[in-house]
This record gives C-alpha cells, sequence and structure tokens, in this order.
C-alpha cells in the first residue's frame, strides 16, 4: 500500500492537470486520477515493461477522458457528480481572469481528438512520438491532429494573441 | 527550397526536436521569410496557452485512493503483488549480477558511493521506474520491496 500511495504522490499532479484541462472540472479530474490509479494497482500484472510508467499512466487517463467525452455528449449529465460540471464547467475561483477563461473555452471548443493532443503536447510536454504511444494513434495522424488543433487555436484567441 | 512543415515547427517549439534538426530549421528560418512568419504564428499561439495555469495545491488523493484500494483490493490485490515480486526478481537478480562485477572488478573501480548509486540506478531501471521524474530514481523501488515483504509476510 505504501507502493501505491507513493506511485499517486508522484503522478498525482500530471494525471490530474491532464484530466481538468479536458474535462473541465477538478472533481472529476480527481475521479479519473483515482480511477487511473485503482486500475493500475489492480491490473499491474498487464504492465508492459517496454513502456515508461508515466506514458501507462497517461494512456489509461487518456482513455478514460476520451471516453467521458463521448458519454457527455450522449448524456451530458451523466458526466459528473454535480450534473453541471462536464466539458464546459463553472469557472474555478483561482482562474477566474477573462483571458484564461477565453483560452480554456478555446481548447474545450476543440474535437475531442485535437484537445487530447493539445493538452498532452502544450500542458504535459510529450513529443509527438510519446503521444502516438499513450493515444494509440500513428505519429503522422498525432501530427494532423496537433496542427488542426493549433490552427483552430490561432483563429479562435487571434484577439488575445494580438493584446499580448 | 524545402519548408518547413508545421509539425516539424511545431516539435520545435515544444524542445523536442534533436540538435541537428534544431539547427537545420533555425538555418532555414533564417533564411525564409514565410516559414518565419508561420513559425511566429504558432510561437503566440503557444505561449498564449501557456497564460492557462492549473496549479491547485493542497490536493493530495493518495490516501484516498490507498483506502478505495483496500476496499476494492479483496478481488485481486495478486496482481499488484505479483508485479511487485517480479520486479523484485529481476531486481535482485540485477543487484546480484552487479555486484559480482563489482567485487570481481574492484581494483579498478570508481569509488564505491560512485558503484553503489549506480546499483541503485540499475535496479530501478530494471523495475521500469528511472523514468520517474522526482526523488531519486531507485525511491520507488524501496517501496515496492518493502511493500512485498510486507505482503509475503501476511501470507505466511
Ligand atoms: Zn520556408
Amino acid at each position: 500500500m505504501d507502493a501505491l500511495g507513493e506511485l499517486v504522490r508522484r503522478h498525482q499532479q500530471n494525471i490530474q492537470a491532464l484530466a481538468y484541462r479536458t474535462l473541465g472540472s477538478w472533481d472529476f479530474a480527481e475521479d479519473v486520477a483515482q480511477e487511473v490509479f485503482l486500475r493500475v494497482y489492480h491490473s499491474a500484472g498487464k504492465y508492459q515493461p517496454k513502456a515508461k510508467v508515466s506514458t501507462w499512466l497517461y494512456r489509461i487517463a487518456v482513455n478514460l477522458c476520451l471516453d467521458a467525452m463521448r458519454r457527455s455528449k450522449r448524456a451530458p449529465a451523466a458526466l459528473s457528480k454535480d450534473a453541471d460540471l462536464p466539458v464546459r464547467s463553472v469557472p474555478d475561483p483561482l482562474e477566474a481572469s477573462e483571458r484564461v477563461e477565453i483560452i480554456r473555452q478555446a481548447v474545450a471548443d476543440l474535437p475531442d481528438r485535437q484537445k487530447t493532443v493539445l493538452n498532452l503536447h502544450r500542458y504535459e510536454g510529450l513529443s509527438h512520438r510519446d503521444i502516438a504511444e499513450v493515444t494509440g494513434w500513428s505519429q503522422p495522424a498525432v501530427e494532423s491532429l496537433l496542427v488542426r488543433a493549433y490552427a483552430n487555436l490561432r483563429k479562435s484567441l487571434s484577439k488575445l494573441m494580438e493584446e499580448s | 527550397m524545402q519548408h518547413l512543415t508545421e509539425a516539424q515547427l511545431l516539435d520545435l517549439i515544444g524542445g523536442h526536436s534533436g540538435s541537428d534538426e534544431r539547427a537545420a530549421a533555425e538555418d532555414h528560418l533564417a533564411a525564409c521569410e514565410s516559414c518565419r512568419r508561420l513559425n511566429q504564428q504558432l510561437v503566440n499561439t503557444w505561449e498564449v496557452l501557456g497564460q492557462w495555469e492549473t496549479i491547485r495545491p493542497g490536493r493530495d488523493i493518495s490516501e484516498r485512493i490507498v483506502i478505495a484500494a483496500g476496499s476494492r483490493g479483496m478481488r485481486c490485490p495478486s496482481a499488484w503483488r505479483r508485479f511487485a515480486l517480479v520486479a523484485l526478481k529481476t531486481a535482485a537478480s540485477i543487484v546480484l549480477a552487479a555486484a559480482i562485477g563489482y567485487a570481481a572488478g574492484r581494483s579498478y573501480r570508481p569509488e564505491p558511493s560512485a558503484a553503489a548509486r549506480n546499483l541503485k540506478q540499475q535496479a530501478a531501471a530494471s523495475l521500469y521506474l528511472d523514468t520517474f521524474e522526482s526523488g531519486t530514481p531507485a525511491g520507488l523501488s524501496e517501496y515496492v520491496l518493502a511493500a512485498t515483504k510486507e505482503s509475503g509476510e501476511k501470507e505466511q
């Protein structure tokens, strides 16, 4: 159990931040992170020693987030316990500035796969190859998604870019 | 002139290009106005996105997860224990082999402290724990070993 606690403490920030940016709610991000670590705990035997542990954790998190986004489109209320948190959530009081809200909304508006690769690239610092490994998509597919994501954001964030 | 692709530029901005690729891209950017313009747009987008911070201090969910694992653990803690046991076995054999190598080559080896550090790193690498970002590379292996010992004792 100490090993599990230590594993969580080392990776929880990254996993929660990824889930938060993808799903738009800290409560939901915590639920995803909990599920990621419980799955690792229960499926440790399936770990492929070829992969980095962090890649494995990201992979589970990405799949859970993609599932959650798919489900939220079918039944938006099913996504969160609070029923109002899914993809477009109430702004966190810590991040209530207008600029942050515009950026958050622009990212939230991206199609699911573009949002996933964007978050891994921009905020988790993964290379194109690592993103391909985490998502299971080919590297050319990842690069095409990244190019489209940045092109969309260039448009939707043009006002902010002019300001700065 | 072959222009840089947006994917190449994103790789460059993300800091993942190799040094040769980076040098070649920088040479091209210095000479090509249209790639430079595109690169600047991507850099601007990258920087604006960087304003979205998500630091949320004080949320440690490790305890909650350990409790949840315990309550669900009835069904399958063996997978985790197996993982830890396999890891222990691999680590032990590598540590042993390295220790024999160390004893055999003691006269021309570096200082023991460096060798010990190296051993620890090898053990961590064998557990695939060497990629953890924080703490000592072998930090988690110690926890895994302790947990394995613990679970082994409980079983007896
Ligand atoms: Zn060019």
